[in-house]
């Protein structure tokens, strides 16, 4: 755990691409927000590896908004219920739903549906927002927080050392 | 290009998708054991147990073994217990997320057995249709008097209800009323009128009088003022005849509630067995619990496995909304192509080991989607030669494929059953035993709609009753166990109908003549005396609040007299003030008023 908390902390701090962080932000909250054993978060995982996205993050991103998700759940169901229920999409669900691939992903479920509807929808935002934070952080806050008490004093503890044994790795993962 | 990607992710997806497999393949068994044993307990209401489950890719099946279903009432009891379950499921259909066994083989079914712990669960189980229906345990409650009070006590008195209920209308009515009347003309208006009267008689002193616009006025103001009277009068006599019918309608229920006690005691003497019908179908009393004790025990299951044969679906549009029975959420079913249940067992072979014998059979189209596969469940068992019985036959449907109307019928024809000693009178002055005989039975049900239709017949030779217990040797003890020790065969027959949860029984025997004969006159003192007490009983409790709702009458009295009153002075303002053809308090007009 200290090490993922190192991990993010060095990704944040250090050269990494904003835009790196806000695909693993985005990533983590489809991840997160939809049922884990599905066929898209498969796909997910792919594109997590394979594209050079902060991975320490996607985790506890993916933590945090399974969390989120069970708070969720009434909201999902009223979103994929509506989805799958509106008729001029009638058409469009009916031929997924006589595709293998797409049973398998259970697209039919009212909170399989919603939760993945509401995560896409949200990845754009939460991935220019999170690009957008990371940078404001570094050019204002990183310096400030360097000089605060309290940082002084994780920078003793084993946080930092962990921190400083991840940065001396160079690489991005 | 290498900025965006890292090639090594490919490594590392193939070797996380292994690894998830792995942990899949070692943790699959106990995840379909679990899941199983959850929903199971979730339908049935106590536990589920599964020994083992075995999932096999290459067919891919799934093997149970050890599955204890907990009898809900009795938590230490299995309700069945299967040694071995094995299907295998179609791959393909797998793919759609259908499960689709073609044959499925349960073997080593007991019922009824023994549990080493408890399978209750520490949610109160909901008891469904095991409630009892009549609240009698078996024998002659004709036998000894009950406690008339204790009745009562228990028993909600349709008089008494009756009687509250009408002093709640005679209440709201005379508030309605009260409000009515007052709406109506009253002192205020009377008083007005008379006033517009002096005024006009004042014009009769006027010296203007004497010109004919004069009199022309004064004659058009009286006209005016009579029909305003009469208007008022005759909404006061309106409001009279809606009153007087209002109380008469009250007085008339009133008159019937006095009669309504009559109904409760023959409704009471009837469940408590003290009625020329329970005189004259004596057999009921040790015959009825045993098959009420059966029909409750069918329902009951029925309703428990509900789940599994028919889906609580909603039609929204042209698409079907269920709710599935383990994820969250509901499930939208589109129109299929080659529509196919999501999971069906085609042919289950079923082996049951009863303590007489094999018993087999077959089980078909077993789903929760009947509508889909367009055909019904279907069972069929048989048994020959087993110990203590010649033969069984057991066969029925469970037909949902129509939403809205399921229809379940059942049939079984048990032939040469030899009778182990059953009491069939747990009264512990008189207890009754069948010590031996043979039976063949017959039935017959189908539950239509929530609307049940049964008949049993059976035919019981080489019996033989004993009789036991402290009334055994006295009066009507004793000339029941002398009549049965006669009886060596036995015919019954059986109708239940009605709603499921509240269905009729009609049952005949030949042992109800042979007890009336030997116990009618007995009976029949007893069933006077009960009446005599019920009645009694019933009258003291009703007489007090039945006197009130008539005492609250005595307001509406009061209400008719004000608008009687208010109706008096009005006329005699007509009749005195203003007359059609009259002049004003003498006055005489130089013409008549038009008369109406």
């Amino acid at each position: 755990m200290i090490t993922i908390i190192a991990k993010i902390l060095k990704a944040l701090n250090s050269e990494t691409d904003p835009a790196q962080i806000g695909l693993a932000v985005g990533f983590s909250l489809i991840a997160g927000l939809t049922p884990i054993l599905s066929i898209h978060n498969i796909v997910v995982l792919f594109l997590v590896l394979i594209l050079r996205v902060n991975i320490s993050i996607f985790i506890v991103g993916t933590g945090i908004f399974s969390g989120l998700s069970y708070l969720l759940d009434p909201v999902f169901h009223k979103i994929g219920f509506g989805a799958l229920t509106a008729g001029p999409l009638e058409g469009l669900w009916t031929s997924f739903y006589n595709l293998p691939l797409f049973r398998i992903e259970r697209f039919n479920n009212s909170i399989v549906m919603g939760s993945l509807l509401f995560s896409i929808a949200l990845f754009l935002p939460v991935f220019i927002f999170s690009m957008f934070i990371v940078r404001r952080y570094r050019e204002h806050i990183l310096e400030r927080v360097r000089k605060t008490r309290i940082m002084q004093m994780i920078m003793a503890s084993r946080i930092y050392s962990a921190y400083q044994a991840v940065s001396g790795w160079g690489g991005n993962i | 290009m290498n900025r965006w990607f890292r090639w090594q992710g490919f490594v590392a997806f193939l070797g996380v998708t292994i690894s998830i497999c792995l942990v899949w393949a070692l943790v699959v068994d106990p995840v379909i054991k679990r899941i199983i044993e959850k929903t199971g307990t979730k339908i049935v209401g106590a536990k589920v147990e599964l020994e083992k489950a075995d999932l096999s890719l290459f067919p891919v099946g799934l093997t149970l073994f050890g599955l204890q279903v907990t009898d809900p009432d009795e938590p230490m009891k299995n309700a069945v217990e299967i040694g071995r379950i094995a299907g295998t499921a179609d791959s393909f259909q797998l793919l759609r997320r259908k499960v689709i066994i073609n044959e499925m083989s349960v073997e080593g079914v007991r019922l009824g057995t023994q549990r080493i712990r408890s399978g209750a669960i520490s949610k109160k189980t909901e008891k469904g249709g095991k409630d009892e229906k009549k609240g009698s345990a078996s024998g002659f409650p004709m036998m000894k008097m009950p406690d008339i009070q204790d009745i009562l006590g228990k028993e909600n008195l349709q008089t008494l209800q009756l009687v509250q209920s009408i002093k709640r209308d005679i209440e709201s009515g005379k508030e309605l009323w009260t409000k009515n009347i007052a709406g109506l003309p009253g002192k205020e208006k009377i008083d007005g009128y008379r006033k517009r009267i002096e005024a006009l008689k004042g014009v009769k002193g006027s010296k203007n009088i004497g010109d004919i616009g004069g009199i022309l006025g004064a004659a058009g103001d009286a006209q005016t003022l009579y029909k305003d009277i009469e208007k008022d009068l005759e909404s006061l006599q309106k409001s009279q005849k809606g009153l007087n019918a209002t109380l008469a309608k009250f007085k008339d229920q009133i008159a019937k509630i006095e009669k309504a006690p009559q109904e409760d005691i023959r409704r009471l003497s009837e469940k408590y067995g003290f009625s020329a019908y329970g005189l004259a179908n004596m057999s009921r009393f040790f015959i009825e619990p045993g098959i009420t004790a059966w029909v409750d025990r069918g329902l009951y299951w029925k309703a428990r496995l509900e789940p599994l044969v028919e889906r609580a679906g909603r039609k929204k549009g042209n698409v079907e909304v269920v709710k599935p029975l383990r994820a969250k959420g509901s499930d939208v079913r589109f129109k299929e192509k080659e529509p196919l249940p999501d999971l069906l067992i085609r042919v289950a072979k079923v082996s049951v080991q009863l303590p007489m014998g094999d018993f087999s059979g077959v089980v078909k189209n077993i789903t929760p989607d009947q509508d889909i596969l367009g055909q019904p469940l279907l069972f069929a068992f048989s048994g020959e030669k087993l110990s203590g019985v010649r033969s069984v036959r057991l066969d029925g449907a469970v037909n949902r494929v129509s939403h809205g109307s399921p229809e379940d019928s059942i049939n079984l024809r048990l032939e040469g059953y030899k009778i182990q000693p059953k009491s069939i009178s747990q009264d512990s002055s008189l207890p009754l035993t069948l010590e031996k005989g043979d039976a063949d039975l017959e039935l017959r049900a189908a539950l239509s709609k929530g609307f049940i239709d049964a008949t049993v017949a059976a035919k019981l030779q080489g019996v033989r009753f004993s009789a036991g217990g402290s009334d055994a040797q006295s009066g009507f003890g004793k000339a029941v166990s002398s009549a049965l020790s006669g009886v060596s065969t036995v015919g019954i027959k059986a109708r239940i109908t009605g709603p499921a949860d509240n269905y009729q029984m009609q049952i005949s025997s030949n042992l109800d003549d042979i007890l009336k004969n030997a116990v009618g006159s007995i009976i029949k003192d007893q069933v006077a005396q009960f009446e005599n007490k019920l009645r009694a009983a019933i009258s003291d409790k009703v007489s007090g609040p039945l006197q009130e709702a008539k005492g609250s009458l005595g307001g509406f009295e009061g209400l008719g007299t004000e608008v009687e009153n208010r109706i008096s002075q009005l006329t005699g303002i007509q009749g005195g003030g203003v007359q059609k053809e009259s002049s004003f308090g003498g006055f005489q007009l130089p013409f008549k008023l038009p008369v109406r």
